[in-house]
This record gives structure tokens, sequence and C-alpha cells, in this order.
């Protein structure tokens, strides 16, 4: 959308269409956002508080008090609970009783010893040590598909390479990788905003968020019964269970929620940076001339299309972030796609440039809540672009624009296709 | 020999996600201005007995932004 277009619509009118997932602002929503960090850096809605500056950002995740839920419900956008069919609100309350003990919706003492038990498998040493089973993950995806010299980026690679780690890691049969994708597009439907028969996304939610909890109970309860790897996450977990660190109900709901957002995002992860690098060809060509480039890959691609594009909090009692007052009770947003876009934090922030020097985004967001999987998703996405590189320098998108899904809360695209050219691998 | 160690916060990588505060109180704090920081006036001001606790706050850091390093050198007395 136009700046000049934007100009002439209320900030309200334009905040609402926004928030609403409008497809006006699928392909480009980053001049809204400009306009939100210029005109009203801390937006109100009613009860809803909006931070679009890197800074407010940032603080509003570090604070304390701003927590994922109100405990009662989860906060997705411009979804009106109350005026929905009951069958529905009974949908969403199931839905939130099974993610209620996951990791991204605890607080206080619970999430700091969750916390504390599950991070020593995702930190950046634990990961590093997957780099070389990663690489050779990525080559084999890409083996079967170089000779057709066609690669569907998001079906054939970007989803599978993150599955496919993400269930070596809890000793999930890859197998059924297939299975579980389908399960995650069912789930994802609900948070990226879809909104058309709103009945039928939170039932489809529910459905696949069920069958994916009752599927993985099944792996965790067999793989107790028999016995398995030493040292992968899975095993970490089940020791904390049988020392009565983590209950069995915390177990089955993180796992459902690693192995969810596990690829979830990360998959829209690898197709943005794919995406980042097409359409700003000097710096692919700067890639494959000079490999150190490589490091910046991950984080300036991030940075530039944030797959996660917003994040929800909930204020517990009354506390002032970005000079405003935030009431006990309100609900408060945080723009990471704006944020990451702020020059006020980064110059020219709408220049993709692997050459810059210092991109400490909010993608992943911060404080107690920072990603668990950053480590491994920014490996991921390395990895991922390190092996297109290496075999297919000359690749290339089939269509000159990518197809944005309408979205207010995840930048990314069904479907991504690419010609590869010869393959140099 | 004895053993000096050195211990420092990276604030360009610290995303304040606090399991060095939590792991070890007496060692680490969130600044204000958003990141995590030790207690310590000095970046050597640290004894054998906290090495455990900033390993541990080290190895656990999601984004690798705290640095320990141990020196032996030979003891003056």
């Amino acid at each position: 959308m136009s700046a000049q277009a934007l100009a002439t619509r209320s900030l309200d009118d334009e905040f609402a269409a926004w928030y609403r997932s409008d497809p006006r602002f699928a392909k480009d929503p980053y001049a809204f956002y400009a306009r939100l960090r210029e005109e009203a850096p801390v937006y109100r809605a009613g009860d809803l508080v909006v931070f679009s500056r890197y800074a407010d950002c940032n603080d509003a995740a570090i604070e304390a008090t701003l927590w994922k839920t109100d405990g009662k419900s989860y906060d997705y956008g411009s979804l009106e609970t109350a005026s929905l069919p009951e069958e529905a609100q009974e949908n969403l309350q199931r839905l939130f009783q099974i993610e209620s003990l996951a990791l991204n919706k605890m607080e206080g003492e619970q999430h700091r010893r969750v916390r504390g038990l599950v991070q020593r498998a995702f930190t950046p040493r634990t990961i590093d040590a997957m780099a070389g089973r990663m690489r050779v993950v990525a080559n084999e995806l890409v083996d079967e598909i170089a000779a057709s010299g066609r690669m569907e980026a998001v079906h054939d690679f970007a989803f599978q390479l993150p599955l496919i780690m993400i269930c070596s890691m809890l000793e999930v049969p890859i197998a059924d990788r297939h299975k579980i994708r389908e399960w995650g597009l069912g789930i994802s439907g609900l948070f990226s905003g879809e909104r058309t028969d709103i009945v039928r996304v939170i039932e489809r939610a529910y459905r696949n968020r069920k069958a994916l909890y009752d599927y993985l109970r099944g792996v965790i309860e067999e793989r107790r019964a028999r016995g398995g790897e030493q040292d992968s996450v899975m095993s970490i977990l089940l020791s904390a269970e049988a020392g009565d660190r983590l209950t069995t109900e915390e177990l089955v709901c993180n796992t459902v929620t690693f192995v969810f957002a596990g690829h979830e995002t990360t998959t829209n992860g690898i197709a943005n940076a794919i995406i980042a690098l097409m359409t700003n060809r000097d710096q692919w060509e700067a890639l494959l001339a000079d490999p150190n480039l490589m490091r910046n890959v991950a984080d300036e691609s991030l940075r530039y299309l944030s797959p996660v594009q917003t994040e929800p909090r909930w204020a517990s009692r009354d506390v002032e972030i970005g000079g405003e007052s935030v009431r006990k009770g309100e609900r408060v947003r945080m723009l990471w796609g704006s944020s990451n876009r702020d020059p006020l934090r980064f110059p020219e922030p709408d220049r993709y440039d692997l050459t810059r020097k210092d991109i400490k985004h909010l993608a992943f967001g911060a404080g107690r809540h920072y990603c668990l999987g950053a480590s491994l998703a920014r490996l991921e996405i390395t990895t991922a672009i390190e092996t297109l590189a290496r075999r297919f320098p000359e690749m290339r998108m089939a269509d000159p624009e990518p197809r944005w899904k309408a979205s207010y809360n995840v930048r990314s695209v069904d479907a991504l296709p690419l010609v590869l050219g010869p393959d140099r691998g | 020999v004895s053993v000096h160690i050195l211990a420092r916060v990276d604030p360009r990588k610290c995303m304040a996600n606090q399991q060095c505060t939590a792991l070890a109180p007496d060692l680490f704090e969130l600044a204000p201005a958003g990141h995590s920081r030790t207690k310590r006036k000095d970046e050597t001001d640290f004894t054998d007995e906290d090495l455990p606790l900033l390993e541990a706050a080290r190895d656990n850091c999601p984004t690798g932004a705290i640095h320990v390093e141990t020196m032996a050198e030979p003891d003056d007395t």
C-alpha cells in the first residue's frame, strides 16, 4: 500500500483493517508500521495498548508484570470471543487448557522452573554440535528434488529441515513429519489471523492441537517404556519428569509446543530468508562472493522479514512503558515487525544489508519469553541458505513477487516456487 | 598456582532472558539498560567458589552472551 493512499485514511481505520488481517497489508505492512511509529508509537484502541517502536517493544518484553495470558484465555488479536457462538467459545477454552502448561504460556515460579529444566537442551553450544547432522539432512532434502531443476521451497525444503531436526531431538518418528505438518497447519490458522468462517477455524485449531497432543503423548509413553537415546532433548525432559521436577502434563504440553513452534516459525524463517535474498539480488551475489557474510544471513533476514510480526501480553498490574501508563487488565501488543524496521534503532531499516554491523533484532522476542529455540532456528536458516547457495547459485523465484499471506501476526507464504538452475554441489 | 577468573556479559548479545539472574542472583543482575551484567565492580573480581555458578550461567545463556575465562598464574607466595 502506498504512503499516499495510507495518509488519506484515519489511523484508527488503518489499524482496524490491519488488525483484522486485511489483504491490503499483505504485500507491505511496513508503510503502515512507519505511520504508527511516527503518529502514535503507543497506540490505544479500547483496552488494547500497541507498541511499535523498538525501545518500547523491548521494554514491554522485559517487563515482569506484563504476562503472556490472563490465566483464562489467550489473546488472538481482533478475535472478539464474547460474540462467538457457544461451541466456538468452548473450543477456545479447551484449546487454552491443553496449551496452558506450555512454557510460552507460563509465568512466575512455574515458568522459571520449567525454563531452567529445558534451557540446557537449546543453548548455542548444544545446538552448534548439531551442525554436521543438519548439513547432511539439508543436502539429502535437496538431493531428492535437484534433478527436476525446480523446487517448491516451502513444501520441499523449508518445513522439512526444521521438522526433521526437532523430531530427531525429541525422538519423534521422522516418517510421521507430513502428518505433523498437517496438524501444524491446522493449528496455525487461528494464530495467523484467519477470520473467514471463524467457528471452523477455531474448531480446526483445537482438533489439530488435540491430535498432535494425543499423538505425542503416545510417543512419550512408548519412549518411556522402551528407553531411548541418552543425550536427546527427550531424555533430558524424561529425567526431569522422573525426578518430579516436571509433571507428566507439563512434559506432554511442552513437547507439543516444541514440535509445533520448532518447525512452524522456522519454516517461515527459511522461506523469508530465501525471499529476502532473491528479491535483493545484489545481496545474494555478495553472499556468493563472500561466504563470511553467511553469519549474518539468519539475523538480517529475521530482522527484515520477521516471521512473527506481533506478540501479546496482559497487564497483571499498573505499569509504565514508553512514558505511557498501562493499567492492570489491559491488553498489550508488541509489534516486532515494526520494531525491527525502526529507524531510531537501525540505520536504513528498510534496506536488506548482510554487512549490517548491529542486528540485535526482536524477531525472537526478548526477556524471559525470548524464544527457547532461537539458536536452533538461526542454525537451521543458515544451513538452509548455505546449502542452496553452494548448490544452486543461479536459483531464482519462479514468480517475481512472493504471494504473502494476509495476516497481522505472521509474515509467510504458502508456497515459494524456485527455478534452481544447474546443481553445482 | 592461583586461578584468576574473568566473567562478563556482552550487551550486544544479551536479550535479558535472565537465566543467569535466576541461577546466580548473587553474581548477575538486570541493568537499567535492559541487559544482564555481573554484580561485581571489576570483571575479574570472582573467586573459585563463584566458578560453578558462572559456568552454569554461561552454559544456560540462550544467546551465548556470557563469557567466562579462567587463567592459571604462578602464586607469588
